[in-house]
């Protein structure tokens, strides 16, 4: 089933992309436009993609191989991972990352919720030292983070 | 004279105190992250890049070759030590040597294995300079004709050498070329794929699409595994010195396995774990004992492991000599690079020879440092994979996110993260290979431009891109290649099935 799903969404993407590379200018082989490129790549992959689906589909459905999407643990690490650009923008770096940092440690279980807090306050920290203020990476700074860089600065 | 020249000036340059310090840090790096389950050299290359852009170019590239073949290296501890192999090039030397530990013979495995990685890894250095040399100079004389059928054929061969189903590396390689045409179109200024996102503009970077397949996508596969790390065997000291018999019985491998691994290392795809299988059978048939193979024979740590560590030396060769990354740990070499302004090719030997012959020289260097790092800190190497999976991963994953967001200090670079670690972790869970679809991404825009530019000097005629001297003599390489093996196996197994004809 999953294999057909995906299979599907391939083919979903190679139909939308050959109507965008259409519709960018194809041109002539003398003189080949923008399209030319992606029409060329976006046909091949329709047909592929097609000649997949069909090949999935056309044989009995096999029992179910590797992991379930839906468990835990990477169910969490991706909703972190999408939710970490929007919390950084509001939330400044130290916070957003650290807020992250303990949710994983707590959906993977590490220890108790007391080492989990320490862990991901110290990991946030040092990371922040390492990135903003020895390799000089901009990052969104609050007060916290401002106060942080004064004292890196400062020693 | 001229490279004994040049190797010296590179023998400078790698020996000053920094680079020698880099040098150091990234073979020590290598070494864990060999050590390590589910990180990679490549994943950790991509953590550590945004570390190098307070570096000097010839620095960055000392370091990160000082991961690449380190990792290599780590690789071998806990196959060995542990029956786990941290990288896929070690997985054949879990077979015999780990059947060495347990008959007590463990350390000979280890210094076995670090001997062979460290004279295959000279071995291979020495093929590097001479290769690049040539290749970097005939390359002078290629044409866009010449640069697309480099870029076709490699990723045709990419393809074909990723493992797994051949539709599905097909899929991912278009999905690769189709994702390296996202931009701002150089010839026109036309803007394509953008959706109005000013960022995506300059293209889908590189960085996040590998970080999200690779690193991201293992981060969530392995938090699915069980932890569990089997007993390690012991190793003291003085057990570390492999007989004489057990020298002998591995010189030859060695040697083998060095050649093998530099010319599967110049072949797209994932080299290093090739070359360890195809080391692996050779030292069977060569072997006079190939009933001990599975049961602890030397000679099957001895050839893999100098195998993959002469892989290494063989990547770099069309990336230096050529431009052009055929694995995608070179890819972020390529990346890495590009951030110091650097574009690799064939005018790197000359443009740049620092660079160039100091990171030669310090290869050599750290193939000393690493002999010297592995085998008395073998025990504590081994240690690391004892590190539980609940304050690994959440770390890892930390790693790639302010790794991704430094490069650039970009939210779209880490929403093109996201959306590769959840696309990474469903197709890797279904046996698609992220390989070829990053390579195609980095190699995709050249490619294109190749191909624009052949046919507007040809007026449109498709003929004379292919019938050129250097390209046509690619092409027909490559079909022999690829068609050679297939046939062969068709005649063997007609010979087996009618043993009259």
């Amino acid at each position: 089933m999953k294999e057909r799903i995906v299979s599907l969404g391939i083919l979903i993407f190679a139909m939308v992309y050959v109507a965008g590379s259409i519709a960018l200018k194809v041109g002539t082989l003398a003189q080949p436009g923008a399209g030319l490129f992606p029409t060329a790549i976006a046909f091949c992959l329709l047909s592929v993609a097609a000649f997949n689906a069909w090949r999935l589909f056309s044989k009995a459905a096999e029992k179910e191989e590797g992991h379930s999407w839906t468990q835990l643990a990477p169910a969490g690490i991706a909703a972190a991972l999408v939710f970490y650009p929007i919390l950084l923008k509001t939330l400044s770096f130290l916070l957003s990352t650290f807020i992250i940092l303990f949710v994983l440690l707590r959906l993977l279980r590490f220890k108790t919720t007391l080492t989990s807090f320490l862990t991901a306050l110290f990991a946030t920290l040092l990371s922040f030292i390492a990135f903003a203020g020895l390799l000089g990476v901009v990052v969104p700074t609050g007060y916290m983070e401002e106060f942080i860089l004064k004292i890196v600065e400062l020693g | 004279m001229e490279v004994l020249h040049q190797l010296m000036m590179g023998f400078q340059v790698a020996a000053t105190p920094l680079n020698l310090l880099w040098a150091l840090v990234g073979a020590f790096v290598g070494t864990i992250v060999g050590v390590l389950p589910g990180i990679g050299p490549l994943g950790s290359m991509a953590i550590l890049l945004s570390f190098t852009l307070n570096m000097e170019a010839t620095t960055a590239m000392i370091f990160f070759a000082g991961i690449y073949y380190g990792s290599m290296y780590g690789g071998s501890t806990t196959s060995i030590l542990l029956n786990i192999p941290g990288e896929a090039a070690s997985v054949v030397t879990c077979i015999d040597g780990y059947k060495m530990a347990q008959k007590g013979r463990g350390g000979a495995a280890l210094t076995i294995s670090a001997v062979g990685s460290f004279a295959a890894g000279t071995l291979s250095i020495i093929g590097l300079m001479f290769a690049a040399t040539i290749l970097a100079d005939a390359a002078l004389k290629f044409g866009p004709p010449e640069f697309f059928a480099i870029g076709s054929v490699g990723l045709l061969f990419l393809v074909r050498l990723s493992g797994g189903s051949l539709i599905k590396n097909v899929i991912m390689l278009l999905l690769g070329l189709a994702l390296a045409t996202i931009g701002t179109d150089h010839l026109y200024g036309i803007p394509r794929f953008t959706f109005g996102i000013s960022e995506l503009g300059q293209g889908v970077e590189f960085l996040p699409v590998a970080m999200g397949l690779f690193g991201i996508a293992e981060v969530m596969l392995t938090a699915l595994e069980k932890d569990e790390v089997g007993e390690m065997i012991r190793v003291r000291m003085r057990d570390l010195l492999p007989t004489l018999v057990e020298w002998k019985r591995s010189f030859a491998p060695i040697l083998r396995g060095s050649f093998l691994g530099f010319f599967i290392g110049l072949l797209p795809g994932p080299s290093p774990v090739i070359s360890t299988f195809v080391s692996y059978m050779a030292e069977k048939k060569a072997s006079k004992h190939p009933e001990e193979f599975g049961e602890g024979a030397i000679e099957g740590v001895a050839g893999p492991e100098s195998a993959n560590n002469a892989a290494v030396g063989g990547a770099y060769v069309p990336l230096l000599a050529l431009g052009v990354p055929f694995t995608p740990a070179m890819a972020v070499v390529v990346g890495a690079l590009m951030l110091h302004g650097i574009t690799p090719g064939p005018m790197l030997m000359t443009e740049r020879p620092q660079l160039f012959w100091g990171v030669i020289a310090s290869m050599y260097l750290g193939n000393v440092m690493l002999l010297v790092l592995n085998l008395p800190l073998v025990q504590l190497f081994a240690q690391i994979t004892k590190i539980p999976k609940p304050i690994l991963l959440p770390l890892i994953t930390l790693l790639c996110l302010v790794g991704v967001y430094s490069v650039n200090s970009s939210y779209v670079d880490l929403y093109v993260l996201a959306l590769f670690g959840i696309l990474g972790f469903i197709l890797r869970d279904l046996g698609y290979a992220p390989a070829p679809l990053v390579l195609a991404l980095v190699i995709g825009p050249m490619m294109e431009s190749a191909m624009r530019e052949s046919l507007m000097i040809n007026q449109g005629a498709i003929t004379p891109m292919i019938f050129r001297p250097i390209a046509g003599t690619i092409y027909l390489a490559a079909a022999l290649a690829l068609i050679i093996p297939p046939v062969l196996r068709v005649i063997r197994r007609k010979r087996t099935t009618n043993p009259a004809a």
